[in-house]
């Protein structure tokens, strides 16, 4: 063998065999594992998640704030399968909702449960990452017709307006003609065979989902908070078409999941102003107060509340809280997503009101 | 351009390496030396290509005067004396109009209150570095010690990406002599081999050690002092002390590597500094380039220690206050350099005074004792470092004494603590930087030794390719955390 080939021969053992440790080595550690989306279901047609699995759930490099959960039968993080045709309550929301970053029963829908006293599987949680306004109103006829819930709650943050004119598969968007109704992007995609062995690989489970690798990330060497775009432009404003939009938007959804408004719980929450609480904006990003966004979110709370509908504002509890006993109620400054303090706090002002009505 | 970004690792490096070999087999040394300087110069542009002129403009002054005094005949000596001076002041006055003019201004407005304005000046990468390597570089054309003035291998001593940004500051007479040898120009496997292992372990120590102690520093040192207790004063002054050394002697392991990928040794710059029994050893051991340009051209001219003891400490302590300076613009950096002269004072007058003591006995028992006292000189050393880091990352002189009176005032403060898996971690990094071989007495050390003891030359082919490969995934696995977090700048790319 000449010197070359024996070089190139050690060169590709070398890398075959730390790839095979690194993949042996995060097969042992906790890496991010279980959490893929389904393939498409007409009987479920919105985007959930691939049913009955255990899931890990870890963040970064160092696999922080390791969880183990179930996902259940019809793809939503829950410990338990969606069977009642009575729910007392069905909470709709994003990431925040789905809370995969602390314990099911730590979550707003698992402390509601709690704190009302019902049977843990009366509360169902249609949290799901990436979902926005429309997915709630869209997702209202499909949740009436199964669970007839008595109590809906909804998780609005900031985003929630401008991510509806996306275009994500299995996800409601703002119809462009009618600004009164939502449209579904229909999720066709079956995924591949090879996808799913992909899956089935720890070393592309950790770039993926624990360093959330992008090809562009990777060639991007200016620290990432100095260069994230904001999502708009600070100077944006509402237009008629966003009011508009709002406004029927508002008087649709009690109808939509067959509840009178005063069953109707907007729970708002804005990470941008959560920043000021602790007085820092650690993540660099430039929120705007008056976004096009933010503007639509606040018509959307007085919307709400003239027709009847209440709203649980999140951020003066969570300063409240902050400024009697210092501690955060999310994991920020790596995570601002609540932690199990902000859920619970949220959890008991949601369940006040229910009381109170 | 990082050394840790995709940019730099997966595209600069290749294509510089790649070209750099095949143009020196294609066109000959010259051109592939002109081609590295080349391409260091593109390198220092990424950053801020407007700052390129000045890197070359300095470049060519100073290679027009070291030549003048070098060729300027030895009797004229009040001329090139003259030469000297003003070559050398041409250099500071750069030096201090872009690194030192708003402190000055700042320092003279709170003296005298004069409103001075403050200019708009943003720092050119490295010009510390490249004005010291330089001005190194004309004293000793002056002093007749300068035998190679080949331009393309003056201008890539200056530019070499490996060092420019933030050093080791390099000696001409131990760079331009490599560059004029023909076998830097042929790859070769141990260098590749060797250089790739450096590489991947100065990644290792700047990513997951020091880009992991960083937030933790920065949240202590970016708090309201009151607030500080006792615990969370000390989390973030050791945060910091780890997360400078493997800051920046990962970055001077993957300088030392990438020089080598070339075929060019750069000198090491660390060499264990926390292990030190005490301040004169840890100066030996901390950033060993700077520390040798300061005592070759700044202590001894300023006469040493061959003026008697009471010059001698006085000189030490202006050494390391204009070392400090040399940081950054800074009070907290004076200070800082300030601390170290005194603890060399110190360090230096002990012993001076141990000189007259008997010596003890020798045995067992002396031995168990002496290992005692080494460890209790080297906590001692290490107890003084972290004080002065504390004004090294401070953001001014009061918040450093602020945080330094909450490690040692018991029940102030309303912060929590750290938790005991966050303390555990920070025990972890002093372990690997107390007991762990360093860098290059692993790699340059039981590595080479094992390769060279490998009797079979087609054995040691396939283990080199071996490591080269090895040391590929873990580099990019290494800049692929890097990226995820945010690639962070090395802490001397602000020097």
């Amino acid at each position: 063998m000449n010197p070359v080939s024996r070089i190139l021969l050690g060169l590709v053992s070398g890398v075959v065999l730390s790839v095979l440790l690194l993949e042996g080595l995060l097969w042992l550690l906790p890496t991010f594992n279980g959490i893929f989306a389904a393939d498409p279901d007409p009987s479920w047609p919105v985007e959930h998640l691939l049913p009955t699995e255990r899931y890990t759930y870890s963040t970064s490099w160092n696999f922080r704030n390791v969880r183990h959960g179930a996902i259940n039968d019809m793809g939503y993080v829950a410990p338990f399968e969606y069977r009642t045709n009575h729910a007392f309550a069905a909470v709709l929301g994003d990431s925040y909702a789905q809370a995969l970053m602390i314990r099911y029963d730590d979550s707003v829908a698992g402390q509601l449960a709690s704190l009302s006293s019902s049977d843990p599987s009366q509360v169902l949680n249609f949290g799901y990452s990436g979902n926005a306004l429309p997915d709630y109103l869209g997702l209202g006829p499909l949740v009436r017709e199964r669970f007839h819930p008595d109590w809906v709650v909804v998780f609005i943050g900031d985003g929630d307006f401008v991510e509806g004119f996306e275009t994500a598969a299995g996800h409601f968007r703002w119809n462009d003609d009618d600004p009164g109704s939502v449209e579904l992007v229909p999720d066709q995609t079956e995924r591949s065979a090879l996808i799913k062995i992909m899956r089935h690989d720890a070393l592309l489970r950790y770039l993926r989902s624990n360093l959330r690798f992008t090809v562009r990330g990777m060639f991007h060497s200016e620290p990432a908070a100095a260069t994230d775009s904001p999502k708009q432009s600070c100077a944006d404003v509402l237009e008629a078409r966003d009011r508009e939009r709002i406004t029927r938007y508002v008087e649709q959804l009690p109808g939509a999941f067959g509840v009178p408004a005063g069953k109707v719980i907007f729970l708002r929450d804005s990470e941008a102003l959560r920043k000021g609480l602790y007085g820092t904006d650690s993540s660099g990003r430039n929120d705007c107060s008056q976004s096009r966004d933010s503007q639509a979110l606040e018509l959307l709370v007085a919307e709400a509340q003239r027709a009847g509908m209440n709203v649980v504002d999140s951020l003066p509890l969570f300063r409240s809280h902050y400024a009697t006993t210092g501690e955060r109620v999310d994991s920020s400054p790596t995570d601002w997503h609540w932690n199990e303090t902000g859920h619970k706090i949220a959890a008991a002002a949601i369940h006040k009101l229910m009381v109170s009505r | 351009m990082l050394f840790t970004s995709g940019q730099f690792l997966f595209a600069f490096l290749p294509i510089a390496l790649a070209v750099f070999f095949l143009t020196a087999r294609v066109a000959g040394p010259r051109v592939a030396a002109a081609w590295l300087a080349l391409a260091s110069v593109y390198f220092y542009g990424s950053w801020r290509p407007e700052y390129i002129a000045l890197l070359l403009a300095s470049i060519a002054v100073n290679y027009l005067f070291g030549y003048l005094l070098q060729t300027l005949p030895a009797e004229h000596r009040s001329r090139r004396k003259a030469l000297l001076a003003a070559a050398i002041a041409a250099n500071l006055i750069t030096l201090s109009y872009y690194k030192y003019a708003n402190f000055l201004a700042g320092s003279v407005d709170a003296l005298l209150d004069t409103h001075l304005a403050t200019f708009d000046i943003v720092l050119p990468i490295g010009i510390s570095f490249f004005t010291f390597t330089q001005i190194a570089y004309l004293v000793d054309s002056y002093a007749g010690k300068v035998l190679e003035r080949n331009p393309i291998h003056y201008a890539l001593f200056v530019t070499y990406f490996p060092h420019l940004i933030s050093g080791p500051v390099l000696h001409h007479a131990e760079m331009m002599p490599q560059f004029g040898r023909l076998k830097t120009y042929v790859p070769e496997l141990k260098n590749l081999a060797l250089g790739m292992a450096f590489v991947a372990l100065g990644m290792t120590k700047k990513v997951l050690i020091a880009d992991s102690a960083a937030p933790v520093a920065n949240e202590v040192f970016g708090t309201d002092p009151g607030l500080l207790s006792m615990a969370t004063a000390w989390r973030g002054t050791l945060a910091y002390t780890l997360q400078i050394y493997f800051d920046f002697s990962g970055y001077s392991d993957m300088a030392v590597g990438l020089s080598l990928l070339f075929g060019v040794r750069l000198p090491y710059n660390f060499n264990s500094p926390y292990k030190a029994r005490n301040i004169i050893d840890f100066w030996r051991r901390w950033h060993i380039t700077l520390s040798r340009f300061l005592r070759d051209y700044l202590y001894v001219p300023l006469g040493g220690n061959r003026l008697g003891s009471g010059r001698r400490y006085a000189n030490l302590v202006i050494t390391m206050l204009l070392g400090g300076l040399w940081h950054g613009a800074s009070w907290t950096f004076v200070v800082w350099g300030g601390l170290h002269g005194v603890y060399l004072m110190i360090n230096h007058g002990w012993r001076h005074l141990r000189e007259g003591m008997p010596r003890e006995d020798v045995g067992a028992a002396a031995s168990g004792l002496s290992k005692v006292r080494a460890a209790a000189s080297t906590l001692l050393t290490l107890g003084a470092v972290i004080i002065a880091w504390t004004f090294f990352r401070a953001d001014s002189v009061s918040r450093a004494v602020h945080l330094i009176r909450a490690m040692f005032t018991p029940g102030v403060g309303t912060q929590s603590g750290a938790d005991a898996v966050e303390f555990a971690w920070i025990l972890a990094g002093f372990g690997v930087a107390l007991f762990f071989r360093n860098s290059q007495e692993l790699i340059d050390g039981s590595v080479d030794r094992a390769l060279v003891r490998m009797s079979s030359q087609s054995g040691r082919d396939v283990v080199m390719g071996a490591a080269i490969g090895a040391s590929l995934v873990i580099v990019t696995m290494l800049a692929f955390i890097s990226a995820s977090r945010g690639v962070t700048e090395f802490i001397y790319f602000n020097f």
